[in-house]
């Protein structure tokens, strides 16, 4: 059986603060299922609640050097939907009130980076591919060549690097990467982590990893492409023939329609009736004009520039000339947030903004809207369009990175599609096109072909996890 | 009586042809010339020798500079274009790189020059009476002139006061006291922009506008006390362009080549230039931009601000130059912002002119802009430019809503994408009315020469003069 060890700075429900957190939750567990012995190994944070905290057991401790120091690293194991998590126990580094954000970021995943290689042994299992997540865990397949070849044990491990966030690529000068890897200068060159002269840990995992994989294949073409590579381009480019893009799944439990017990009324694809229920609903509960046939859009999303949120505030007005309803659920820049509230003021009825997170709203937004808008700039996977796909809400989105590879812009001509979307990113051109959405839906049976279409998409985790089983199997020895 | 002509000596890091990495290198090339024809003037000029310089200077003298413990030998060299002597001073471990500038060792390599332009003076037979300096690589040479050649008048000109460079204290051993040392920036380096401002006798930029502008705190880059303490001594001279070079009814780049009176042959450039980039010919207008790839430049804010039109109206080709990385970056917006918007990279003269020729209007959204030169070859061809209004751009280009009768171009509000969006839609809604022809002539019209600003330099010179005699 193929042994992965995964490698990352988060995952759910332990520890956190993006997307990667997801995809260590469900991801692992999912590749179990489908016969891969798949572990994960992350940093033991203070903030992991209680109730998992309690579960954690200790196996045993070492010494780790981090630079001239001897660090005391516990090696502790749960097992959390029958899959193993291991933790890398250190007060110091880890035990604080957030993931990340402190002055000595670099250090405490330098610690980590050397931990996870040196806790292999203690492990009593020995993966055949070192899976790392983004830029925390970018030193290991560097370090695996430059320390650790020569010892039987790690003599044949392969190693992936899956980006989920490119902007962030742990650059520190290099005097400190040297201190803390022990590396010689051999290594900061422009071929290897050196970059714009400091070191990356990025830049390492880019380099020395086996594969790279990012989470779709657009945006897996996009970042070869200066405009989305972070400076990176080159060096992706370079590695083009070992880049993958694996679409991220989502939670076919969580988010399920028949069965979640967080809308108003559950609903199935061949009887949607229900969907229309959580509409009237959900105007009762925002306060919005209750009227069943109006055509709401929903927006679930960060009010930041990346989201296109620059593009909606361009055209506000002209969207709300149409005869719609627009319920937002976010926080974010300030402006942004001020603009939807401004606009509820002056669109009484028509305009529900909810500054703020709230899981059960999420929900109920996504079972009640008709459309769901996602005009990105740039976006790596994206989960709002899978799960309004997942509840028969049509998506319209920029045919970016993820998005593109998921909604299938209705073709009048054959009559398929899954969603709307379009190419450049132009406010003008997002209004034309939810003006185009707007037109379909009113059109009941247009409506309901559409949204047949989305709910019969499969972006399950299963999916994803078939995928990366492929990428793992091209790292089998040949003799196998 | 027929009196002697003033004698001056430009010095400059940079000078185009030779070298050329901005305007200031535009400005030592026409400048100087525009000075001698006017008769009243002998004018010789001195820059390093790069590596990049194509033409092979001869040698003139060669001797030796101290530097640190040791000595540095300095060969002079020199080469005439047009009746104008330029000096070289060449140096293998300064000069002989791929750059300019952006060296670590920027501030010792122009120390070295400034030393090495003093010294020349004591080797050859030309001995000016005004020596003219220029941004912050020349800002030492005033200082040191001073104690060697204390008849020789300086003028020092800011191009730009966001650069500055740096040298030790130690160098300037025996030229200043203890109270100057400081008020250059001790204990830290001694900075070459404030050295300038401090000891040359008078004090020049660009434009009006940035002579203003610069003495604010918040647009001063720390120059702001010295600036104070000169105050009486400083004056803004906006530069001009050479109208003879920048000619299209003479250019021999522009296929269709056009005056004021008949300016609707920019069509057939357009046209031209349409076609080479696959962009349709419609009756929209065509918005051009000649930029380096800088934040500084606006180009950010005007991919933003192209994201909230409507990209049937208006076409945009832009001009860039900048470094591998941000080459690359910018030749891929079509896809991302439209296929109306096309970026080209190769940069070359040929090619801006041409541009210059088919554009309707000319974008130059930058965050400040000392003088600019892109809105006046803009204006001279018939392209009316958007600007936002600072330093020279806001001197040059007249906003509709200011004046109607003499406009020649539109003001951005403030500097943002959401008002250079705001501009441009004017612009674009304005292209289609009748106000556009009395635009494009009243821009044509006018004259950015030398001339006014040779007048200026003139006065300037004649009163550094009459103190010498």
């Amino acid at each position: 059986m193929l042994k992965i060890l995964m490698v990352a700075s988060e995952a759910a429900p332990f520890a956190k603060t993006g997307g990667l957190a997801d995809v260590l939750g469900s991801l692992p567990s999912e590749l179990t299922r489908q016969g891969v012995d798949v572990r994960v190994i992350m940093p033991k944070y203070g903030t992991i609640s209680s109730k998992l905290r309690e579960k954690i057991t200790h196996k045993c401790h070492i010494y780790v050097k981090v630079g001239w120091r001897n660090q005391y690293c516990g090696i502790e194991e749960t097992e959390y939907n029958g899959v193993i998590y291991y933790f890398i126990d250190n007060e110091f580094y880890f035990n604080r009130s957030d993931l990340y954000g402190y002055d000595d970021d670099g250090e405490r995943y330098a610690f980590f980076t050397k931990a996870v290689l040196d806790a292999i042994p203690y492990l009593e299992f020995c993966p055949d591919i070192l899976h790392c997540h983004d830029w925390q865990a970018g030193m290991i397949p560097v370090l695996l060549e430059a320390q650790y070849r020569n010892i039987d044990l790690y003599g044949n491990i392969k190693t992936i690097f899956t980006i989920h966030n490119l902007r962030y690529q742990g650059i520190y000068s290099i005097e400190q990467m040297k201190e803390w890897f022990s590396i010689s200068d051999e290594y900061i060159t422009a071929d290897k982590l050196e970059f714009y002269q400091n070191a990356s840990f990025m830049k390492g995992a880019l380099t020395y990893s086996n594969l790279i994989s990012t989470v779709s294949n657009t945006y897996a073409k996009e970042i070869k492409n200066p405009f989305y590579g972070e400076k990176m381009d080159g060096l992706l480019n370079a590695r083009s023939k070992e880049l993958w893009g694996i679409i991220n799944g989502i939670d076919y439990e969580e988010f399920n329609p028949e069965i979640d017990s967080l809308i108003y009324q559950t609903y199935k694809k061949s009887n949607m009736k229900g969907k229309n229920e959580n509409k009237v609903a959900i105007q009762q509960e925002l306060g919005l004009t209750i009227d069943e046939n109006i055509p709401m859009i929903g927006l679930i999303s960060r009010l930041v520039d990346q989201k296109g949120l620059d593009l909606i505030e361009c055209v506000l007005d002209e969207i709300l000339a149409e005869d719609v309803q627009f319920v937002v659920l976010g926080t974010g820049d300030v402006k942004y947030e001020r603009m939807f509230h401004d606009a509820m003021q002056r669109f009484p009825g028509r305009v529900s903004a909810n500054l703020r997170f709230d899981n059960t709203l999420a929900h109920k937004i996504y079972a009640a809207a008709d459309l769901f808008l996602m005009p990105s700039l740039f976006e790596p996977c994206g989960l709002g369009q899978l799960i309004s796909l997942r509840y028969g809400t049509i998506p319209i989105v920029r045919e970016t990175g993820g998005l593109k590879d998921t909604v299938i812009s209705y073709d009048e001509s054959t009559g398929e599609g899954n969603g709307f979307s379009f190419t450049h990113y132009n406010a003008h051109d997002m209004l034309y096109t939810i003006r185009r959405a707007v037109g379909y839906i009113r059109k009941k049976s247009l409506r309901n072909k559409i949204r047949k279409a989305a709910m019969s998409c499969d972006y399950s985790w299963y999916s994803s996890a078939v995928k990366y089983k492929e990428m793992y199997d091209t790292l089998k020895p040949s003799s196998d | 009586m027929k009196r002697d002509k003033i004698k001056i000596l430009y010095v400059s890091a940079e000078i185009s042809p030779y070298a050329n990495a901005g305007g200031l290198g535009e400005v030592a090339r026409s400048f100087p010339k525009a000075l001698i024809e006017t008769g009243n003037y002998e004018v010789r000029r001195v820059m390093p020798l790069y590596q990049l310089v194509k033409s092979k200077p001869t040698y003139v003298t060669d001797f030796s500079i101290p530097v640190d413990e040791g000595f540095e030998t300095c060969v002079l060299k020199e080469d005439t274009d047009k009746g104008m002597t330029t000096y070289f001073i060449a140096n293998d471990k300064f000069y002989s790189r791929e750059n300019i500038y952006a060296y670590d060792d920027d501030g010792y390599r122009f120390f070295f020059f400034c030393k090495a332009v003093v010294e020349m003076l004591k080797h050859i037979s030309f001995q000016p009476d005004i020596v003219h300096t220029n941004d912050w690589h020349t800002g030492f040479l005033p200082l040191l002139l001073r104690k060697e050649f204390p008849n020789i008048k300086t003028v020092y000109t800011i191009h730009n006061i966001s650069y500055h460079g740096f040298i030790p204290a130690s160098y300037l051993k025996g030229y200043i006291n203890k109270k100057e040392k400081i008020m250059l920036g001790y204990p830290q380096g001694l900075n070459f922009m404030k050295a300038g401002i401090h000891f040359s006798d008078f004090v020049t930029t660009v434009s009006p506008g940035y002579a203003y502008e610069i003495q604010s705190q918040e647009n001063s880059y720390g120059m702001d006390t010295s600036l104070k303490r000169r105050k009486n001594n400083i004056i803004g001279i906006l530069n001009g362009i050479d109208n003879i070079i920048y000619n299209p009814s003479t250019d021999e780049h522009i296929p269709y080549p056009y005056d004021a009176d008949c300016y609707e042959r920019k069509k057939l450039n357009r046209t031209a230039l349409r076609e080479k980039y696959g962009l349709p010919d419609k009756e929209i207008p065509l918005l051009v931009m000649v930029t380096r790839f800088n934040y500084a430049k606006g180009i950010d804010i005007l991919l933003k601000a192209i994201s909230y039109m409507e990209l049937s109206t208006f076409q945009v080709l832009i001009l860039g130059s900048g470094n591998t990385h941000d080459q690359r970056k910018y030749s891929s917006v079509s896809a991302i912002y439209g296929d109306n918007v096309v970026v080209e990279v190769n940069y070359n003269e040929s090619l801006a002119r041409k541009i210059y020729a088919a554009a309707d209007i000319y974008l130059m959204p930058s965050l400040f802009e000392p003088c600019g030169l892109g809105q006046m070859y803009a204006l001279r061809y018939g392209a009316i430019p958007i600007v936002n209004p600072v330093g020279g751009l806001k001197d040059t280009v007249i906003d509709l809503e200011q004046d109607v009768l003499n406009a020649t171009g539109f003001y951005m509000e403030e500097w943002s994408e959401k008002a250079l969006a705001k501009a441009m839609k004017k612009a674009i809604a304005t292209y289609h009315t009748k106000e556009w022809d009395k635009l494009v002539l009243n821009g044509m019209r006018q004259k950015f020469t030398w001339e006014h600003s040779v007048q200026e330099y003139n006065k300037l010179y004649e009163t550094l003069y009459r103190a010498i005699v």
